[in-house]
């Protein structure tokens, strides 16, 4: 594959650690490479990002595992960080402290490339040394043309967003693929049953699912939970869905048409639903269902922030980040329907 | 899948064919394939056929000398349609550990048969009854790295069959060419493998196989009696292990296949390069120059006893097969310093 650079979501992530720069690299695969302590000295340097073939690896096609070791500074806020590895041609599986984080594309012999999907895997807090030596190993497969970890932005971030909300949903959701004769492929690494929402579920087990997809979670709300004032941001989802708090159906994608998003494609639209009064169970468990409907490409509740939020932090939110984007023919096929 | 209706031009395809196979191997891979030895020069030549011409200790002393490249009507033998053979030595030494050799003799009219120390290692076009010419192919033949002897010379021996009009060793490269990118390979599988051309199971028994052709491997199809075939075949190939790689993980080396292949070994498919389909040939329009190596998952090969590896192939168009490049076992080891190697030999 040729590596592309396409649009970014307009998340505000905030750089933590770069990680941009020389990591260990060898071609080959050896599961003992993820290892926290394997011992890397004698493999080669290679830039990152940058596609291997410029690196000297001319013609090089097959397995390679990248390294690269860092340390957090003391006083970062560890509970929301984001690894973002920018664009990887063609499969890639991601180890922290030898635990796999995330993964996208299938491996051989039956390889399905994911060198389109920008790579944004959770960093978890348990995973992390706070005072020492923190490993990331990168399994690579690239299938033909040029490979590795190519192009796009590399490293630690923090999801900003997520200081907005009053209770921040993003995390392991269950998830129940709707797998149909066309999509039967479900290699699910994590758990399964389980996804890290937000993000691609190609990136979390199902690559090249296409069709509907149940989300669920599940919070506790105190007893003295103020219901005023507040909604359910989702952030942002390919391509549809419907929304249950607690049984009860709270809105669906085109209830979010209005006036100043028409001309916007559904993958673009932040999504904010108000929640009707008595829904809320206090004091107790609250059942989350997201119903996500993908019509083909990458799906899934894919960008954040998703959780509780204040009226006034949405509209801040929403201020952030205007719904801009013009679809040409998302609007010129909703003007034909319409 | 016969294109032959869809194009008309066929016949032009395959002179464009050989055109750009030719520039492959010489100048747009110029840094990766070198001459090692010109061949050109005084050759031995008779008139008619005999195999045990093909042997290096028959005596030629008494043979006519004719000149390399150029056609026997242009060196005395005017007119002369037919058999006939042609034999050298070379004396040039080369690395035995190096199984990267490959002996370029341009462009035969019509049919050859080359030996190497009375081993055959290629040919081109049909021999009468089923004669087909391959005049317009540029022969490349790799020499198997087994046949290479220290300090004994490298008998040659080429069987040539001519329809009409010019014969011989008419023009183009006559040399040995050296491959800087070719892998010492662990175990060597290159040399004759099982063919046939059209479907084939994933795991075919011996019963199966055992009737099908010879082929030589790596070799493109077209010269070796498949001219104008396009479509799928299929390659099978035995190989004996004794332990000697003690369960290390090991890479297949398949060299460069036109156009794309899946790869069985013992039944399992361990490597592809995409769906057997005209589009996957579209997307990956370099897939023919692409060098296949397949990491082996573990507990597939079987280290002491037979293996059975199965190589289907889709050829769209021209020429077709696995037709060039290193064929091969190295454990991942080697295969991991080799490209170490080749990176420092390039910076």
């Amino acid at each position: 594959m040729v590596c592309s650079i396409t649009k970014v979501q307009a998340e505000d992530l905030e750089l933590k650690i770069s990680l941009k720069g020389e990591w260990k690299f060898t071609i080959g695969d050896d599961p003992a490479w993820a290892e926290m302590d394997y011992n890397d000295q004698d493999w080669d340097e290679i830039f990152v990002p940058r596609n291997w073939e410029s690196s000297g690896f001319k013609d090089y096609n097959g397995f390679a595992w990248y390294r690269k070791d860092f340390q957090l500074p003391d006083q970062l806020d560890k509970s929301s960080l984001f690894l973002i590895l920018g664009r990887i041609d063609d499969v890639d599986e991601v180890y922290l402290n030898g635990q796999l984080i995330g993964a996208s594309g299938v491996f051989p012999p039956a390889v399905i490339t994911a060198y389109h999907i920008l790579r944004k895997y959770p960093f978890p807090e348990e995973l992390l040394n706070s005072n020492g030596k923190n490993v990331i190993a990168i399994r690579v497969f690239d299938d033909y043309n040029d490979g590795g970890i190519c192009a796009g932005p590399i490293g630690i971030y923090v999801d900003k967003d997520n200081e907005l909300l009053s209770y921040n949903l993003s995390g392991y959701w269950n998830f129940e693929a709707r797998l149909n004769k066309h999509n039967t492929r479900n290699n699910f690494y994590h758990q399964k049953g389980s996804i890290y929402v937000p993000g691609f579920w190609e990136s979390f087990g199902y690559p090249q699912f296409d069709g509907t997809a149940i989300y669920s979670t599940q919070f506790m709300l105190p007893s003295n939970f103020d219901e005023e004032n507040i909604m359910l941001v989702l952030g942002y989802i390919d391509d549809m869905e419907k929304v249950y708090l607690n049984d009860v159906l709270i809105g669906t994608t085109d209830d979010l048409r209005n006036k100043e998003n028409r001309n916007i494609s559904n993958i673009h639209i932040l999504r904010g639903y108000q929640i009707p009064k008595g829904i809320f169970v206090k004091g107790g468990q609250n059942t989350l269902i997201v119903k996500v409907y993908d019509t083909g490409g990458e799906g899934g509740i894919y960008a954040g922030p998703v959780g509780l939020i204040t009226n006034e932090n949405y509209v801040r939110l929403k201020n952030k980040r205007p719904d801009t984007v013009y679809d040409f023919w998302d609007s010129f096929f909703r003007a034909i329907f319409e | 899948m016969k294109t032959k209706n869809k194009y008309p031009y066929t016949y032009l395809r395959h002179f464009c064919f050989a055109i750009s196979l030719f520039l492959l191997a010489l100048n747009t891979k110029a840094q990766d394939i070198d001459k090692y030895a010109d061949l050109s020069g005084l050759w031995k030549f008779h008139l008619g056929d005999n195999m045990q011409w093909s042997e290096p200790d028959y005596d030629d002393s008494h043979w006519e000398n004719i000149k390399v490249p150029s056609s026997w009507e242009a060196q005395g033998f005017y007119g002369y349609n037919g058999f006939a053979w042609y034999r050298t030595r070379i004396y040039t030494p080369l690395n035995t550990n190096n199984s990267s050799y490959y002996l370029s003799l341009g462009y035969i009219d019509d049919v050859d048969e080359v030996y190497i120390n009375g081993k055959k290692i290629g040919s081109s076009g049909r021999f009468p009854n089923n004669y087909t010419t391959a005049y317009n192919a540029h022969r490349i033949y790799a020499i198997p790295n087994y046949l290479i002897r220290e300090n004994e010379p490298l008998s040659i021996a080429i069987r040539v069959y001519d329809d009409g009009g010019e014969g011989g060793i008419i023009h183009g490269t006559v040399a040995i060419l050296v491959d800087f990118t070719a892998v010492n390979t662990e175990f060597d599988l290159s040399g004759d493998w099982k063919f046939r051309i059209g479907k084939c199971k994933e795991n075919p028994q011996a019963d199966d196989y055992s009737n099908w052709d010879e082929i030589i491997v790596p070799g493109a199809w077209e010269d070796q009696g498949y001219k104008d075939y396009d479509g799928l075949a299929c390659y099978v190939k035995e190989f004996f292990l004794e332990g000697q790689f003690d369960n290390k993980r090991m890479v297949l080396l398949l060299g460069r296949i036109d156009d794309l292949d899946m790869a069985y070994l013992n039944g399992k498919l361990i490597g592809q390069s995409g769906e057997f389909a005209v589009e996957t040939v579209e997307i990956r329009n370099e897939t023919f120059k692409q060098f296949r190596a397949y990491y082996i998952p573990q507990d597939i090969l079987i280290d002491n006893g037979k293996n059975v590896l199965t190589v289907k192939v889709y050829d769209h168009s021209g020429m077709g097969g696995i037709w060039s490049g290193t064929i091969g076992l190295i454990s991942q080891d080697k295969y991991i310093q080799y490209w170490r190697n080749r990176i420092r030999n390039h910076r």
